[in-house]
């Protein structure tokens, strides 16, 4: 349970930090330059997103079997 | 001739003491011992004044009261009223009907006599 | 062959393939892959639509990285699904959702007028949404026709009506056909799902092949193609600034409040589980739909002419560089965008217009005859299909009135400003419990309002001449009522001018209207029900699945209806089940009858959602149901509280009047009693004064006169003591302090005893005593002296007030099984019926009597006597003279023997 606990609350926070790194002033750090011939705002950018889809990959899978070994130990009435 | 005065009271013992009270001063005294035998003996006998208790058998002293003040014949019948009741109200519901003078027992001898003689204008 | 002609019979090829993958989906035994969460995400995706496709190139064109805040916001809300769309889930298929205007009305107390706003503020904001798609699509049409003479793409400004009213109307038919096939039940469309879930995938393949022949067709690989941004005029320092955060949330909140999207993420959804899947897959797709958008519109911009519609590119583009084929299929994907978002904005908003706005007028109706199953069936088919069309004919009048010049984009922006407005009270019923429909109904108007008029109203009339007046000098030359410049915000940027008032106000709206009155039952249920979703997974005190017991059954009915008639319930039910023990066998029967009985009490709904929650078809808590038990009980309990205090004041109130008129009575007794005490005694002390007078102040009295008076005295004396004594007595036996203890006393002896001491009366008043003893000896509890005392009275009070000439009293004793009783009679007068109640009262006595001896206290003292000893003492009914029986119960020992 503490190891879900902990699970649940990073789905919470999650979004917020990815709010927190999408938004002014912190995106406006990143215009300018390039890393690798990349635009550095480009590489940002996409960076993080792909950041947040991995994080939100490993969050889903965890939660997922947290919640269908509930479900199992429960009843299966209605979904 | 003497002067006749009537006791009205259901109470053997006080109607002797005013008997003999009365007598001594020189009235002639009767007696009735309840409310009826009052009416009938102030129409037969015509006394001068009349001592009238309030709580009599047969017919109350207000009743008797009542009688004779509505009577031509006994309208001015001098009349001290007696009662054992102390209150006011008893005593201003006798003046209301026409009472000439009240009085609350026990009283004293002398008061008595002093009123029956007030009312019969005698200096005795 | 043209290629228009080509891209026409591909159209109608693809769309008679969807036809078919829809047919196979929503048959019987559908295959399993439909069931995925791939297939579920890929639905979701019908958010890119053919504004992405065309438009999203377009506007990297134009504004550089802007046009990825459109997709960030989504993938920011898919990634915090945990919180939000979970939650938006889980109640959804609790509650049999069926669209977004049914969730929130139904969160605000099943709110018919919340769930017609809603819709209305829906079915605007869709106008533009759809015009958007119809221009689209016409425009590719066009565009290709065109093709290859002219790739500037002209023919998408404006696009030509007679193509893009033939394109509404085949968007018209494809939809019906698509969308209502049927009217199922829980509003969801498995074969239109399949089918946008594979025009996700075209979409996606074209993108990405436009995308990848820019990349790698045009451009020498990604290093060439970064050197060509640097040199492009896609602006890459895009100020980010407060359009960059107000898009990000805009699009966060359009990912759940418009229609068409909470049609596929969750009314369509078939697992919660699907959404773990989404909650990642969704935006790697977008990413991806994004990576090649940059690319598309750096290589656009190079290789076609100057001027040419950046919104067309993913078309013009590949045909510039002569590869047909993707042009060809990047026409299918726009095709794909656009029509899928058709459909589904489509289901979606026919699914609400029918619903919410023409059912409530047509059961509301007097003229409407809806009684059938089969006859709503088909009207509700008839209402959708007409519903559709409607809504496609306010989107090609929104194309043929306003938006003509505006890019794809900032048309969809209007929409997804009109449907943000739904957030505030979507928010509100999911995380505040005091928002209520007042509330909702005040933020969703409000906000609704300043939208239309400050960014949809504009964008229709821009250029209309009264229009234009009105905006520029405010309305009656109010200049802070300016569309564009609302209480004097000066900005440049009609969207987020726009967007700060309306949601402004909304909020304002739902704040103060929800502060502004308490929620009604109803709404408070929904509010836990809504609010307190997960609770149930909370742990401790909570209900998981299965059937309940009747242990948490009874535990609920007696909150509600308190313990005693829940048992009551229970337990005559068990009787009738036939059971031994007290608690019924919960089966589905009785779950109904507990049901309706707690229905009488919190109304069917609640009961309802009570019930269903325990016995675990539900996910409410166990505690928060009870929470909202006690409150209904605790209302409950106040209001007959209320009654039953009423009820007591009255009947204090009647009894403190009783007590009164008993006081008073008791008041005037003792103003009577006080009276006669003072008669009494003042008679004996007038002789005992006057004689004394008459002693002391005459001096030749004669010595016999002297012995009689001072005998009168005595006599006198004695009679004071008397009285004194009764009065004393009468105390002392009421309050039965002092009184010797009951012993067995023979009464025919304290009769005797009585009979004896009045026999000095008796010859004085030549009475005849005619007797009738009982024969035997016989035993009562009593005390001989006090009982002789009470046949002393009696007999004295015969004689007393005996007016008959030849005066009897009868005296008759007897036994009974249980009693000993003496009757003494009189022959006198009798006692008056008025007075014969009294008779027995302390200081009553008759007031007709005669002659009198005592203070009247006689009777009541022998009452206080005899009721001491057990007995009773009355006066017997019937004329002639007065008649008192004295009723004695035996003694143990007398019984005995």
């Amino acid at each position: 349970m503490r190891e879900g606990g902990r699970a649940r609350d990073l789905a919470l926070i999650v979004p917020v930090i990815g709010l927190f790194a999408l938004m002014p002033p912190l995106v406006g750090l990143f215009v300018g330059g390039a890393v690798a011939g990349v635009p550095l705002i480009l590489a940002y950018l996409f960076g993080v997103w792909l950041a947040l889809i991995f994080v939100a990959l490993l969050l889903a899978r965890r939660l997922k079997g947290q919640a269908e070994a509930r479900d199992e130990s429960g009843s299966t009435a209605s979904s | 001739m003497a002067q006749r005065v009537l006791i009205a009271e259901d109470e053997s013992n006080i109607v002797e003491s005013l008997r003999f009270v009365l007598m001594r001063e020189g009235y002639e005294v009767s007696h009735a011992l309840d409310g009826a035998e009052a009416l009938s003996l102030v129409r037969r006998e015509t006394p001068d004044a009349l001592v009238l208790d309030l709580m009599l058998p047969k017919l109350s002293g207000y009743d008797v009261l009542k009688e004779l003040r509505a009577d031509v014949a006994t309208r001015a019948l001098p009349i001290l009223m007696l009662t054992a009741k102390g209150q006011a109200h008893d005593r201003q519901a006798a003046e209301d009907l026409g009472v000439d003078a009240f009085m609350t027992k026990p009283f004293a001898n002398s008061d008595v006599v002093a009123q029956i003689a007030r009312l019969l204008g005698s200096d005795a | 062959m043209d290629i228009s002609q080509l891209a026409l019979i591909a159209a109608l090829g693809f769309a008679g393939l969807l036809f078919l993958i829809a047919f196979l989906a929503d048959r019987e035994g559908r295959p399993r892959w439909l069931a995925s969460p791939v297939v579920y995400t890929l639905s979701i995706s019908i958010y890119c639509t053919s504004w992405t496709f065309y438009g999203a190139v377009g506007s990297a064109a134009r504004n550089g990285l802007e046009y990825l805040t459109i997709y960030l916001g989504p993938t920011l809300v898919f990634i915090g699904f945990w919180a939000l769309l979970r939650k938006i889930l889980r109640i959804a298929k609790r509650d049999s959702i069926t669209s977004i205007a049914d969730f929130v009305s139904s969160r605000y107390g099943k709110s018919d007028s919340v769930a017609a706003v809603v819709t209305i503020l829906a079915l605007l904001a869709a106008a533009p949404y759809i015009a958007l798609q119809i221009k689209a699509i016409a425009a590719s049409f066009q565009v290709l026709g065109s093709a290859p003479g002219d790739l500037t793409g002209a023919a998408a400004a404006a696009p030509d009506p007679v193509v893009a009213f033939w394109i509404t109307a085949g968007l018209a038919l494809f939809t019906i056909l698509f969308g209502t096939r049927t009217v199922d039940i829980n509003e969801r469309h498995l074969g239109v799902v399949a089918a946008i879930a594979v025009e996700a995938l075209v979409k996606l393949v074209a993108l990405v092949a436009v995308g990848a022949l820019a990349v790698w067709g045009v451009a020498d690989g990604p290093s060439d193609l970064f050197e060509r941004m640097a040199d492009s005029a896609v602006p890459l320092d895009t100020p980010f600034g407060m359009r960059w955060v107000g898009l990000i949330l805009l699009s966060g909140a359009a990912i759940i409040c418009l229609p068409r999207q909470f049609q596929v993420t969750i009314v369509e959804n078939e697992r919660e589980g699907h959404l773990f899947t989404a909650a990642w897959l969704f935006p790697l797709y977008l990413l991806v739909m994004s990576l090649f958008v940059l690319p598309i519109a750096v290589i656009g911009l190079d290789v076609l002419p100057e001027g040419s519609n950046p919104d067309m590119f993913v078309l013009t583009m590949p045909i510039a560089e002569g590869r047909t084929d993707i042009a060809l299929l990047a026409f299918l994907g726009g095709f794909s965008s656009g029509t899928s978002m058709v459909i589904v904005s489509c289901i979606a908003l026919s699914t609400m217009i029918s619903n919410h706005i023409v059912m409530p007028l047509a059961l509301r109706s007097p003229g409407a005859r809806l009684q059938g199953g089969g006859d709503v069936r088909r009207f509700l088919l008839v209402s959708r299909r007409l519903s559709i069309c409607f809504i496609l004919l306010l989107g090609f009048i929104y194309l043929r009135t306003g938006a003509s010049g505006e890019g794809l984009a900032s048309i969809g922006l209007i929409a997804f400003v009109g449907a943000a407005q739904v957030l505030p009270a979507l928010l509100g019923a999911l995380y505040w419990e005091g928002a209520n429909r007042r509330g909702a109904l005040a933020g969703l108007i409000a906000g609704g309002i300043v939208w239309a008029y400050a960014l949809f109203l504009p964008n229709i009339f821009g250029g209309v001449a009264w229009w234009d007046a009105l905006a520029e000098a405010g309305p009656f030359g109010q200049a802070w009522l300016r569309p564009g410049a609302l209480f004097g915000l000066q900005t440049d940027d009609a969207l987020m001018h726009a967007l700060f008032w309306s949601l402004t106000f909304n909020c304002i709206g739902l704040v103060l209207g929800s502060l502004s009155r308490l929620p009604n039952p109803i709404e408070r249920l929904q509010a836990a029900l809504f609010v307190g979703v997960f609770r149930e997974e909370a742990g401790a005190g909570t209900l998981r699945g299965g059937a309940a017991s009747a242990d948490q059954l009874f535990d609920l009915a007696q909150r509600i209806m308190g313990a005693d008639r829940a048992y009551d319930i229970f337990r005559s039910y068990a009787r009738g089940q036939g059971a031994a023990t007290e608690f019924p066998t919960v089966d589905d029967a009785f779950i109904a009858h507990l049901e309706r009985r707690m229905a009488a009490s919190v109304g069917a709904a609640s009961a309802r959602a009570m019930i269903l929650s325990v016995t675990g078809s539900e996910t409410i808590s166990l505690d928060e149901l009870v929470r909202i038990a006690d409150e209904t009980a605790r209302l409950m309990t106040y209001t007959s509280e209320v009654t039953r205090k009423s009820d007591e004041i009255e009947r204090a109130a009647t009894q403190l009047k009783a007590a009164n008129d008993r006081l008073r009575t008791l008041d005037r007794q003792k103003d009577e009693f006080l009276s006669q005490v003072s008669h009494e005694l003042r008679t004996p002390m007038t002789s005992i004064r006057s004689f004394t007078e008459i002693l002391s102040g005459t001096h030749d009295l004669k010595p016999e006169e002297q012995e009689r008076f001072i005998g009168i005295i005595h006599a006198e004396s004695i009679r004071l003591t008397g009285l004194l004594d009764e009065i004393l007595d009468m105390s002392v036996i009421e309050s039965g302090d002092g009184e010797r203890a009951l012993e067995p006393v023979d009464p025919e002896a304290a009769l005797d005893q009585a009979l004896d001491a009045c026999l000095g009366l008796l010859r004085t008043g030549d009475v005849r005593v005619e007797t009738a003893r009982v024969d035997r000896a016989v035993l009562v509890q009593g005390n001989l002296a006090r009982l002789s005392q009470v046949f002393i009275n009696i007999l004295s009070n015969a004689v007393k007030y005996n007016t008959n000439d030849a005066p009897v009293i009868h005296v008759e004793s007897q036994v009974t099984a249980d009693d000993y009783i003496v009757v003494i009679a009189d022959n006198g007068a009798g006692i008056p019926p008025e007075e014969a109640q009294t008779v027995f009262d302390r200081f009553s006595r008759g007031r007709t009597a005669g002659t009198q001896i005592g203070a009247g206290l006689g009777l009541a003292i022998s009452h206080a006597i005899v009721t001491r000893s057990g007995g009773t003492l009355r006066l017997l009914p019937g004329s002639g003279g007065a008649r008192f029986e004295v009723r004695l119960p035996l003694s143990e020992a007398e019984s005995l023997a």
